[in-house]
């Protein structure tokens, strides 16, 4: 009974557990050629492994089982871990380690732990470089309870408020978030490095109308995940990072479902050593004690030794033996580890200094990062720079900001690094075989090391980086940002003025080209006979490819179909096939196209047929002549009235017949130029003059034309009688339109009476034929 | 004097033709008084002794009219007409009353229906200094009243994005919906020193403006500007991110970072360049440790923009039909708890009436018998007729209403005739329609044919 009621307890237990994962490799190279040696994790900042910072966090929070993940150098993450007594029985919690050689990411680590089947509930999933002081159990109480009332939210990140230019921001982790303001959720996420604006989707705010940009945060990469969080990855084989990761589940939100919420701290520390600039402002910090319990004279666990540090005034931690000449002076923020000797008139400032370090006389330190075991000569000056376990520098040294000095390296004596210097014993290998986790080996060609720059006893290779790299270290040292800012600033300024170039330019243009190509492709359909789903997938990637809104697709669609449809019918030379070729086109429905948009465009392929016509036959003059009756800007504005719709096809009908004529210029020869093009036009009529009104507008159309061109006025009579017999217009219509002057802004009154005067024969044959038809029916 | 007002009662009202086709816009009755008395009654309670009024040169004889004989406004009025046939935006007119403007302005447009103590406004300007401030509402819209011709939907509804910096006062982003094609863009530049932007979308635009005499100046400088709320907001919200121009750069940039293309020498006049701080400013700002830079991290540009959020009282805008029913009723509900008398006099009743709380009745209206009104408006010298039923609705003035009739969620214009036992459901009547008995009608506009836009 007893075993099983323990049984039993031990599944609650374990339900109840708290996990937590560790990513103890950066997949990165941020701190080469010092990670070819020790992993990133085990990197002394403020004289501890950084991975002591990151475990002793969880255990704060209440992590009862860690999972550390190591990949590069995992041997001597485990030796550490066992040596400290981390994976012993005594430790806070229980720490197991998990080894892989072949992960590249972030991504395949949790797609491993996945495949172990580790995780059993939420659990914290951090990266090994975190330096945190943040009291995780609210946090994941909160994100618990979220989970109880509904299961969508599948990871809380946290990020801590820090103004933009914050010490402890890296440039890489620069991320614009939008959250909705109530709950904290996230809907946006951006990297906006390097991009002077930020682009926030319309859809964004569909459904919310109060939500928060947010700039000021700092993203520590710890996260409060559900257990599914890790099955994710795993069912998403291109998530690489967390950022893949929460960009995936924001943009598939609507058909997953899941959902990712922003925990913000304003009070408490937390920044990743995520470059060497941060390697700088995070050891500032622990020695200004903003990550109190996390500081040099803190006793963190029973391994370490009490009273190792003394505080004294200005931030000056003193380990136990070190001996400080006479006139040396330990200004402020500063740590010198045990054992450290010191020689006279030295000045330290902001500086880390290792156990059992020698330092000569007349040296100068400010913000340099001294590892164990470290020799400096006398008269050296080294600023910002990081020098590792084991290093000789000799006398008369300068080293500029922005130098990492890798493990055993010896310099000097009388050189000068210049900044950004890099120097290790490993020769640089090709800029793509070096990887962080990529073990030394010796078949590498032997080089000789370079004395004149790293001085005649140096013994190192010197990194030049690739221009890639350099760029990157360059950046990743703090100093050169405020000139990027200010240049940075400069370039905004430019962007705005492009802005406004850009609204006037690129956009047609991108649309002329996109709309070349769907008529391009159009063209090719019906040459080809290619299915519809095929052309619609080709139309769609062009929009992407373009960038090309939905409304502007839509025109551009409805002016190909019409365009291709009108290039065969101009082949054809039939209106009605031409109708006919208009009619079947079902692209049309698919890219749903109002009848308004539809009428503009057939009046457009009206209009251009004009002007084809009249390119062909003529002159310049001509051609103008063709498009000048109608304000072409005009038609593609998208509201045009059913009245002007149909006047101006009655009149591109007459303007294209006359276009023809012109050279004849007498009306009997105009008439034979009409003759021919009225018959395949009929159909185009019918579609539109429908109704008495539009007859009107017709008749009014005609009016028009032919008061303007009163030499061939003669013709009326049988445009008359044609759209009469074709059932276009219809006798009472005319009759009213011959009894009723109606006022004309275009055509003098005296014209008007004109084309009536004209006309009479016509009407007279009507009234005739009406009264015939009446006796008739008596 | 520290601020003049400028009325801007010359828009057409074209987002609501089917009302103003027969009434001018500033002449719309609102809880039967003219829609214009409203933002200059309440300049009038603010403590301004003159108001300057924009219109049309053929309505400004009827406002004068209006709202001197009929509404006692005893503020001075300066009508100033601009020509009927001009297509001017807001900002064009206060180009041509440029002369006029001595000191800093305050521009409202006629339509607000608003009961915010402007001295709220003033304060913010004050205290920041602002180049811009503007009145924003944060009210709960009811919805129930856009019943009124549901299925016409009069415009889209445009939204507006703005963006307001942590305590939210300041304006950082403004964007109108219409203006973008699928993204908002923001600047970098502006987030480094706004780090947190709150982003609404719900919030009025009161279109109501107070603006620095130097805006004023700048407007005359820049032709291209033709809308204060379209055109110069933007521009002034954009701009307070920018940075003040070099002397020596001046004319190279200008033309680049206007609007306008550069036609004469003066166009390229830098838009900061009309900002000039007195001596007094630059005397503290060159002693002060902080050395030109701001409290709050702008450093060169002195444009500002502020708002205030309205979060109680009523602020509506009576620009569309819908807004325009809300109007009223808002209005309704406004004086129902005041102790202004809404049942005139001198109405003649016949009989039994009931009238709801919030109902408003006209001089020399006359009541059949049995009558219920509940929840609505009735203009001057109406006739109503027995048994008639009128819920949430405006009726306006001359209107005659036979026996039996109902009506519920309608607008009625003047002259309008209805015969007997009408029923009318969420429609809008035009000026002088007869309306034949027993008609039904629900959802629908009845004006005149020749008003009538056919598509």
């Amino acid at each position: 009974m007893a075993g099983r009621g323990r049984k039993k307890a031990d599944i609650m237990e374990q339900e109840d557990v708290l996990q937590a994962v560790i990513i103890a490799d950066s997949f990165d190279v941020r701190f080469a050629p010092i990670t070819k040696d020790i992993p990133r994790a085990l990197m002394p900042v403020a004289n501890r492994p950084l991975l002591e910072y990151t475990l002793h966090f969880l255990v704060a929070a209440g992590i009862q089982e860690i999972f550390v993940f190591c990949c590069a150098h995992a041997n001597k993450i485990i030796k550490y871990l066992n040596d400290t007594g981390w994976t012993s029985d005594k430790a806070p919690c229980q720490v197991t380690t998990q080894v892989s050689e072949d992960s590249l990411s972030p991504g395949d680590a949790l797609r491993l732990i996945y495949d172990r089947s580790l995780i059993r509930t939420d659990f914290v999933l951090v990266m090994g470089d975190l330096v945190s002081t943040i009291n995780l159990q609210p946090i994941i109480q909160q994100h618990k309870q979220r989970r109880l009332k509904d299961k969508v939210t599948v990871m809380t990140m946290l990020f801590r408020e820090a103004a933009p230019r914050h010490h402890t921001r890296s440039s890489d982790d620069d991320v614009v978030l939008v959250t909705e303001r109530d709950t904290n959720r996230v809907l946006h996420y951006q990297m906006v490095e390097g991009q002077s604006k930020l682009d926030l989707p319309l859809d964004l705010f569909s459904d919310q109308s109060d939500l928060d940009i947010r700039y000021n945060l700092l993203d520590c990469h710890v996260s409060v995940c559900s257990p599914q969080v890790p099955q994710l990855f795993a069912d998403n084989f291109d998530y690489q990072t967390r950022n893949d990761f929460v960009r995936g589940i924001l943009v598939h939100e609507e058909i997953m479902g899941n959902q990712v919420q922003a925990h913000v701290v304003t009070d408490e520390y937390a920044a990743r050593v995520s470059s060497p600039p941060m390697y700088d402002a995070v050891s500032k910090d622990i020695l200004q004690r903003w990550t109190y319990p996390l500081v040099p004279d803190n006793r963190l666990s029973s391994q370490e030794q009490e009273g190792f540090y003394t505080l004294r005034r200005h931030h000056v931690y003193r380990g136990r033996d070190v001996f400080l000449d006479h006139d040396s002076v330990l200004e402020e923020n500063v740590v010198i580890g045990p054992g450290t000797r010191i020689g006279s008139h030295t000045t330290i400032s902001n500086s880390v200094i290792g156990q059992n370090c020698v330092i000569g006389d007349n040296v100068s330190l400010e913000g340099a990062y001294l590892w164990d075991n470290v020799t400096l000569g006398s008269s050296c000056s080294l600023t910002q720079c990081i020098v590792c376990s084991g290093v000789t520098i000799a006398d008369r040294v300068v080293v500029e900001p922005s130098c990492v000095l890798a493990l055993n390296v010896e310099v000097g004596p009388d050189v000068h690094l210049p900044a950004g210097t890099r120097v290790s014993l490993h020769p640089m290998q090709t800029p793509g075989a070096e990887d962080d986790f990529q073990e030394p080996t010796e078949t590498v060609q032997h080089q000789t090391y370079q004395p004149d720059r790293i001085g005649t006893e140096g013994k190192g290779y010197i990194w030049e980086g690739d221009d890639d790299q350099d760029s990157l270290v360059a950046a990743m040292w703090g100093l050169r940002l405020e000139q990027e800012d200010s240049s940075s600033e400069e370039s905004e300024e430019s962007s705005e003025e492009e802005d406004n170039l850009d609204e006037e330019n690129s956009p047609p243009d991108d649309i002329r080209i996109f709309y070349t190509e769907v008529l391009d492709s159009m063209q090719r359909a019906i040459e080809e006979n290619i299915n519809a789903d095929n052309l619609i997938l080709e139309i769609n990637s062009s929009k992407y490819a373009y960038n090309i809104s939905m409304q502007e697709l839509n025109v551009c669609v409805v002016r190909c179909v019409l365009e291709s449809a009108h290039l065969r019918a101009s082949l054809m030379a039939t209106a009605s096939e031409y109708l006919a070729a208009l009619k079947p086109n079902e692209r049309m429905y698919a890219y749903n196209i109002s009848m308004q948009e539809l009428n503009v465009c057939v009046v457009r392929c009206v209009l251009e047929s004009a002007h084809l016509r009249a390119s062909l036959m003529a002159t310049a003059s001509e051609y103008l002549a063709a498009l000048k009756p109608r304000k072409n800007e005009r038609m593609y504005a998208y509201n045009i009235s059913m009245q002007e719709l149909n006047v101006c096809v009655v009149r591109c009908v007459l303007e294209s017949a006359h276009l023809r004529a012109l050279l004849l210029a007498t009306a009997s020869e105009y008439l034979a130029a009409l003759k021919p093009l009225l018959q395949p036009m009929k159909g185009l009529l019918k579609n539109y003059i429908r109704n008495s009104e539009s007859q009107q507008d017709c008749l009014m159309a005609l009016e028009e034309y032919f008061g303007t061109h009163l030499n061939i006025s003669a013709v009326l009579v049988s445009v008359l009688n044609f759209l009469y017999n074709e059932d276009i217009l219809e006798e009472d219509s005319i009759l009213k339109w011959y009894r009723h002057t109606a006022p004309s802004s275009t055509v003098p009154q005296k014209a008007q009476q004109q084309v009536r005067t004209a006309a009479t024969k016509f009407i007279q044959w009507l009234q005739e034929a009406e009264e015939e038809s009446e006796e008739d029916s008596d | 004097m520290e601020f003049q007002s400028v009325v801007m009662a010359a828009g057409r009202g074209s987002r609501m033709t089917d009302l103003t086709a027969s009434i001018p816009k500033p002449l719309l009755p609102i809880g039967n008084r003219p829609m214009i008395w409203y933002p200059v009654n309440m300049l009038e309670t603010a403590g301004f002794q003159e108001v300057i009024i924009i219109a049309l040169e053929s309505t400004s004889h009827d406002i004068r009219q209006a709202l001197t004989a009929l509404c006692d406004v005893k503020v001075s009025l300066d009508i100033v007409g601009i020509p009927d046939d001009a297509d001017w935006g807001t900002a064009d007119s206060l180009r041509h009353i440029k002369d006029k403007i001595q000191t800093d302005i305050l521009v409202v447009s006629c339509d607000l229906v608003c009961n915010v103590p402007l001295h709220q406004l003033a304060d913010i300007h004050r205290m920041h200094n602002s180049t811009l401030t503007m009145l924003l509402a944060d009210l709960p819209q009811t919805t129930d009243s856009a019943a009124i011709l549901k299925s016409k939907k009069i415009g889209n509804e445009q939204r507006d994005f703005i963006g307001l910096d942590g305590d939210g006062r300041r304006v950082v982003i403004m964007a109108s919906e219409a203006d973008l094609d699928d993204a908002l863009t923001v600047r970098r530049s502006v987030l480094k020193r706004h780090p947190c932007v709150r982003i609404k979308t719900k919030l009025q635009d009161a279109h109501l403006f107070l603006l620095k005499k130097w805006v004023v100046d700048y407007l005359q400088q820049n032709r291209s500007v033709s809308t204060i709320k379209g055109e110069l907001v933007p521009l002034l919200v954009r701009k307070q991110f920018s940075r003040r121009k070099k002397p020596d750069d001046v004319s190279k940039a200008g033309d680049l970072s206007m609007v306008s293309p550069p036609s004469t020498k003066e166009d390229n006049l830098d838009i900061h360049s009309f900002d000039e701080d007195d001596e007094m400013t630059v005397l503290t700002r060159s002693l002060s440790s902080g050395a030109g830079q701001r409290v709050d991290g702008t450093q060169d540009s002195t444009i500002t923009c502020y708002t205030h959020i309205v979060t109680e009282g009523m602020c509506v805008r009576a620009n569309t039909l819908p807004s325009y029913v809300e109007a009223n009723k808002q209005i309704l509900h406004e004086l129902a708890g005041g102790d202004e008398l809404l049942v005139h006099p001198s109405i003649t009743t016949k009989g039994k009436y009931q009238i709801g709380p919030e109902c408003m009745v006209g001089e020399g209206v006359s009541l059949g018998d049995k009558v219920t009104l509940k929840k609505s408006i009735i203009g001057k010298h109406c006739t109503i007729g027995d048994r008639v039923k009128i819920t949430n609705s405006v009726i306006m003035n001359h209107v005659t209403i036979k026996d039996g009739s109902i009506l519920q969620g309608c607008v009625v214009c003047d002259n309008a005739h209805m015969g007997d036992q009408c029923e009318l459901k969420d429609s809008l009547v035009g000026s002088s329609q007869n309306i034949p008995s027993k008609a039904k009608y629900s959802n629908e506009v009845i004006v005149n044919e020749e008003q009538m836009l056919e598509v």
